[in-house]
């Protein structure tokens, strides 16, 4: 079924096709969520909030729009509500701060990357350096779009990922 | 080799956790609750129905009702404008007895009653009857033309304690008409004059 038809008959609030929708793009929602929330629990309520919500704002999709990315945007904006309601996470704004001094201090060339390795390292990381790096470097959002879901500005998300990619890299060093 | 590069290559293996089949059925149930919600539908119409059956039975009983109120109301005129003098005081008996709330024409046929009435005896329980509503005022000012208006002595006194009762001092200008007529029978001239006393207080 493409996924034009798919769309439609969500909008139409086809059972069926829900499920179809669900079934595509689930796990995809969970792990995106699981990363944010670290916690088995909050990510499957995260995902069942995110596809109802998804189904009920349906209409608001433009037909070209991919709908698992749509979608994801949901689940992700929904783990982030979650984590700053129960641990008031506030990401400080820290323009104080040059970019000339957050300097690279491993060379990613010199390192072998694996997946199941950067997966530890991400998951050990501090929030706020956590939060940044999946958002970049996995869920592919820009530095700017970052900024605005984190309500922070654009300087100090690159700031916070330099920090964290560099906290990254060092483990990632340490294991290879 | 670039990081980012790298793990956007393999996007897919960063999303190697799977749903339980358990957590499946769970989502199945909460997409039914809320956005496939057919039971109420039905029982909203079920109540629906259930509502406009007790209205139609409530309808026929107040139909029934209305119906034998007015089967009754027509027996009492009847009986009020009865030959028979007993038949009118029966009227009049089961009028105080049934009634409760003020009703125009019945109470209109009462005045004229209170009136017109040959029977000394109609009238004194036509006053009776009409005293159930005390603070009419098509009855007092009634009951005060009566006063003026009737000569039968026992009527006259039952007047008397009429406009006493309900302390209507309009009515002394009809008592003192009363206590200066010569034709007034004594004990109703003293009773118009302790009335009129009670009315001064």
């Amino acid at each position: 079924m493409n996924e034009q038809k798919l769309i439609q008959d969500c909008k139409n609030n086809v059972y069926s096709a829900q499920m179809q929708v669900y079934n595509l793009y689930k796990n995809r929602l969970y792990n995106s969520s699981f990363r944010i929330l670290k916690n088995r629990e909050d990510a499957q309520d995260a995902v069942q909030e995110s596809f109802i919500k998804g189904f009920e704002k349906i209409h608001q999709i433009k037909e070209e729009k991919h709908l698992g990315s749509w979608l994801n945007r949901i689940v992700i904006n929904y783990s982030l509500d979650v984590l700053r309601k129960r641990k008031k996470i506030v990401w400080l704004e820290e323009t104080y701060l040059l970019e000339t001094e957050i300097e690279e201090v491993v060379n990613e060339d010199d390192i072998t990357f694996s997946v199941d390795k950067i997966k530890a390292c991400i998951h050990q990381l501090k929030e706020k350096y956590r939060i940044v790096l999946v958002l970049y470097l996995i869920e592919n959002y820009t530095h700017k779009e970052i900024g605005h879901l984190l309500k922070i500005n654009e300087s100090t998300v690159r700031n916070q990922y330099r920090r964290g990619k560099n906290m990254l890299l060092e483990q990632l060093n340490k294991n290879h | 080799m670039d990081l980012k590069k790298y793990i956007q290559e393999h996007k897919n293996e960063f999303d190697d956790k799977k749903l339980s089949t358990d957590f499946d059925a769970v989502f199945k149930t909460a997409l039914k609750n809320k956005l496939h919600q057919k039971p109420t539908k039905n029982k909203v119409v079920y109540l629906k129905y259930i509502a406009l059956a007790a209205c139609l039975i409530l309808g026929i009983f107040i139909g029934v009702k209305i119906i034998n109120q007015q089967e009754i109301k027509k027996e009492l005129m009847a009986n009020l404008s009865a030959d028979s003098a007993g038949v009118r005081l029966e009227g009049i008996y089961s009028f105080s007895d049934d009634y409760t709330k003020e009703d125009t024409q019945i109470i209109k046929t009462l005045i004229k009653i209170l009136h017109t009435d040959s029977n000394g005896n109609v009238k004194i329980a036509t006053i009776d009857a009409l005293l159930k509503f005390p603070t009419n005022e098509l009855i007092r000012k009634n009951l005060i033309i009566a006063l003026e208006k009737e000569t039968l002595p026992l009527v006259q006194i039952k007047l008397i304690t009429s406009v006493s009762f309900l302390r209507e001092k309009r009515a002394q200008k009809s008592l003192k008409k009363i206590m200066e007529n010569k034709q007034t029978f004594p004990i109703v001239k003293s009773n118009a004059a302790l009335a009129m006393n009670n009315l001064k207080q």
